[in-house]
């Protein structure tokens, strides 16, 4: 037990979403794939998730990439995805348009 | 100066008068020359125009004849836009035409727009001697022709040039630049073919020249032009949810942790459900050893609680909600119970009274008894109130009441049918089954398609209710079967019914009625109808096979069948049937009054019909304990109580009001009540009193709610009314 606590989990974990089953796989994908290829540009990672969400589920998508960061947001109904990954990074995405 | 300024013609008239006048100017200007110059301009003055009295005129005389015109302006000009100056204006041409000859000599162009030019200038007719001849020659031949043509046109625009100004100069130059063009082109190709066609190329020598200032048509078509609308559509914004968060590593490390445990939780679950599934397999008995999680679960707490734990989460899977199917099943059943210790408690006086009620005033007026009103049901959209013993339930709901049957069974049971005594307009109707232990709620309620004519319980399988409907259907309800659990719902308990492809009647049912004989171990319905049939439907394996017993003849006004429809079988309108209590036959009742006895064959016993009353026969009802009488009642204000043996009534009361229903007491065999339209419920016991009723209660209130059937309970003296509000 003591080792699991300590160890590090770099599975993705969501927290909220409200996408459809097969969008929502798709989303966790796009944003895996963009934090590892900028892993520590934050800001990279946001605008490449965002530009790729864009493209696959039209506009406008937002996202936010931090570890410590607080958010109130409006969305669309059935269009927010928010989670956590590598046990350190927050990443929230919507879309508002 | 004077003679200077003589220039030009002088008219014939004056030519004399006026040589003689200069001369004299002349003199006189010799003379005059010492003179002030305001002499000289007054002598001028005075005499310039005085042409006519020369005569006495002694001073000079100056006309002056000069070839320009006094009267225009010579220093005119115009504003040049372009040139954004004032410009002098060239005067125009002010020459008057003296001689005009139109000759007689015809010009014959070689191209198409020859006429054109003639009439476009004049001065083309100066070139026309010369032309004529050189077309005369150009039919001969084209080199010439050619010359010919080009000639005229030099010369044209020689004239041109010449005489106008401006734009014709500059359309004879741009003739003459075209033909330039084209000239020696054609004049190049048309040599070797002259040689060879002569006059046949030369035509197509002049469509080639066609290129002319004058031979050309311009066309233009324009296509319609689609109107361009705009249409606009505006969709509703998406809607949008707020959403709140806050993310930190604290924060991001407990949702993994969580995740994790319960993760791991679940593991542990499947895994003593497994196990606890495994030990069931094997063996009846669980022992111990064998339903604990061995090597599943890491908690050893989780471990040690397993093993008695472990049968019961067979029976109980984590799965199941309060919400599921199972769940609301459960929950129903303990509903139910509650609901009845409420009702219990709630309705205790009203249960005491049912029960136990012993008016005191009874002891001073002995035969007669009293009804007392008991219950007062409020179940969805029907209001039942309920009175004792001598009691009677009365409904208050939007559709009439139209049938009541008590449950043979269940004491405490029976069914009601809602529809609308105007058969015509019945839309949709409902069965509901109510227990006397719960006014409020229905136990079990149907809605069907149309309104409920009649219902029946049947005598041995109590759960079988028949129903007619207004339609011309017959269903047949299993209160046993429930199709779905949502008892919060109406539920659909219709097993088994007619249809349109075997037997539905064309008109409204009227009355069913189970047949108590089972001998060939079939369940057998009655029904009659409004087009006076008897029909019999055996029930077999959920399904209804009807037998059209016997069709009623029409009996009644002898002239309308006579006169009217001689040819048309009128039939009779069945309005209520009874099953002899032997169930040998059935007595059916018409809207014309009659009473037919129908054996169960379908032939028509040798003792009937009887005319029992004027109008149409309500209700009829064997005696349960007399099986040769019965009681028949109608709208012609009389009840009355026959012997089949007997061709009049044994007795008859009148009850100064539609009778609306009346029956038997199952209790006595001499008890019977009847119900008045205006609202009372009179009971009789024959054995007591004949001509006065035992007890009279008003049930509602005149001309607001009209009491519309009334049943004995088999087992409680109690009666149910049922009434249209």
């Amino acid at each position: 037990m003591a080792a699991s606590r300590k160890a590090i989990h770099y599975y993705p974990l969501i927290r909220h979403a409200d996408l459809c089953e097969e969008t929502k796989h798709e989303c966790v994908e796009i944003i895996v794939a963009s934090c590892e290829k900028f892993p520590s540009n934050h800001e990279a990672a946001a605008k490449q998730i965002k530009e790729t969400l864009d493209k696959r589920c039209g506009p406008s998508w937002h996202c936010v990439v931090g570890e410590t960061f607080a958010l109130e947001i409006s969305y669309e109904t059935k269009n927010i995805i928010y989670m956590f990954l590598n046990s350190n990074l927050g990443v929230c995405a919507w879309k508002c348009s | 100066m004077g003679p200077k300024l003589l220039q030009k013609r002088i008219s014939n008239l004056h030519h004399k008068l006026l040589v003689n006048r200069i001369r004299a100017a002349d003199a006189k200007q010799h003379e005059s020359h010492g003179k002030k110059p305001n002499d000289r301009r007054w002598e001028a003055q005075h005499y310039t125009w005085n042409v006519d009295d020369d005569e006495e005129i002694p001073g000079t005389v100056r006309i002056v004849l000069s070839a320009a015109d006094p009267q225009r302006t010579k220093n005119q000009v115009v504003y040049s836009i372009p040139d954004r100056c004032f410009i002098p204006l060239t005067p125009e041409n002010s020459s008057v035409e003296l001689f005009d000859q139109t000759s007689s000599s015809v010009y014959v162009e070689p191209t198409a727009a020859s006429d054109a030019t003639n009439a476009f200038n004049p001065v083309a007719d100066l070139a026309r001697p010369e032309a004529d001849l050189t077309t005369s020659d150009a039919d001969e031949t084209a080199s010439e022709a050619f010359d010919g043509d080009r000639s005229i046109d030099t010369t044209f625009g020689h004239g041109t040039g010449a005489n106008t100004a401006g734009g014709n100069n500059t359309s004879g130059a741009a003739l003459d630049t075209s033909r330039s063009d084209h000239g020696p082109m054609t004049e190049r190709e048309d040599d070797p073919l002259e040689m060879m066609t002569g006059v046949k190329s030369l035509v197509k020598r002049k469509g080639a020249k066609g290129i002319n200032h004058f031979s050309y048509c311009d066309r233009a078509t324009q296509t319609t032009v689609p109107p361009i609308r705009s249409h606009a559509i505006q969709t509703e914004a998406p809607p949008r949810v707020s959403f709140t968060s806050l993310t930190n590593a604290w924060i991001i490390y407990d949702a993994y942790h969580q995740d994790l445990a319960a993760q791991q939780h679940k593991i542990q679950q499947q895994a003593l459900i497994n196990s606890a599934a495994e030990a069931v397999n094997k063996g009846g008995a669980p022992n111990t050893s064998s339903t604990a999680p061995v090597g599943v679960a890491p908690d050893a707490s989780v471990a040690a609680a397993a093993p008695p734990a472990a049968p019961t989460v067979v029976f109980q899977p984590t799965g199941e909600t309060a919400l599921s199917p199972a769940g609301v099943s459960r929950l129903d059943s303990s509903a139910h119970v509650i609901e009845r210790m409420l009702n219990q408690n709630t309705y205790d006086d009203i249960a005491q009274d049912f029960k136990y009620w012993e008016d005191a005033a009874d002891e001073y007026r002995e035969p007669e008894g009293t009804l007392m009103p008991l219950w007062r049901f409020t179940p969805p959209a029907t209001m039942l109130r309920m009175f004792e013993e001598n009691g009677s339930m009365r409904n208050a709901v939007p559709s009439h009441i139209t049938a009541i049957c008590w449950n043979p069974h269940y004491k405490d049971l029976f069914a009601i049918g809602l529809g609308s005594r105007d058969n015509m307009t019945a839309e949709s109707g409902l069965v509901c089954v109510f227990s006397l232990k719960s006014p409020n709620h229905p136990e079990r309620s149907a809605q069907v398609q149309a309104g409920v004519s009649s219902l029946d319980f049947h005598p041995e399988f109590w759960q079988l209710l028949a129903v007619g409907m207004h339609d011309g259907h017959v269903a047949v309800i299993d209160l046993t079967v429930r199709k779905d659990f949502d008892t919060f719902k109406v539920t659909n308990l219709i097993t088994y019914r007619s249809s349109a492809m075997r037997g539905k009647r064309t008109v409204p049912i009227t009355q069913v009625s189970w047949h108590g004989d089972m001998s060939d171990g079939n369940l057998r319905l009655f029904s009659i109808s409004m087009d006076g049939c008897l029909c019999l439907w055996l029930f077999v394996q959920g399904e209804l096979y009807p037998t059209e017993l016997i069709t009623l003849p029409f009996q009644g006004d002898n002239k309308l069948q006579d006169n009217n429809f001689g040819t048309l079988a009128l039939t009779a309108s069945c309005s209520c049937m009874a099953i002899h209590p032997n169930h040998t036959m059935v007595l059916v009742g018409t809207d014309q009054g009659q009473l037919w006895p129908v054996s169960n064959e379908g032939e028509i016993l040798n003792w009937g019909p009887v005319n029992a009353h004027q109008g149409p026969i309500y209700t009829v009802q064997w005696n349960p304990f007399h099986h040769q009488v019965f009681i028949s009642c109608g709208t012609d204000w009389l009840v009355k109580i026959w012997d089949q043996r007997e061709k009049e009534a044994l007795v008859v009361i009148s009850l100064g009001s539609c009778v609306e229903d009346c029956a038997f007491s199952p209790f006595s065999s001499t008890a019977f009540a009847c119900m008045s339209s205006n609202g009372k419920v009179l009971l009789y016991d024959l054995n007591i009193c004949l001509h006065k009723p035992l007890c009279s209660q008003r049930i509602t209130p005149q001309r607001r709610a009209q009491p519309t059937v009334l049943s004995f309970a088999l087992f409680h003296p109690v009666i149910l009314v049922g009434d249209d509000k």
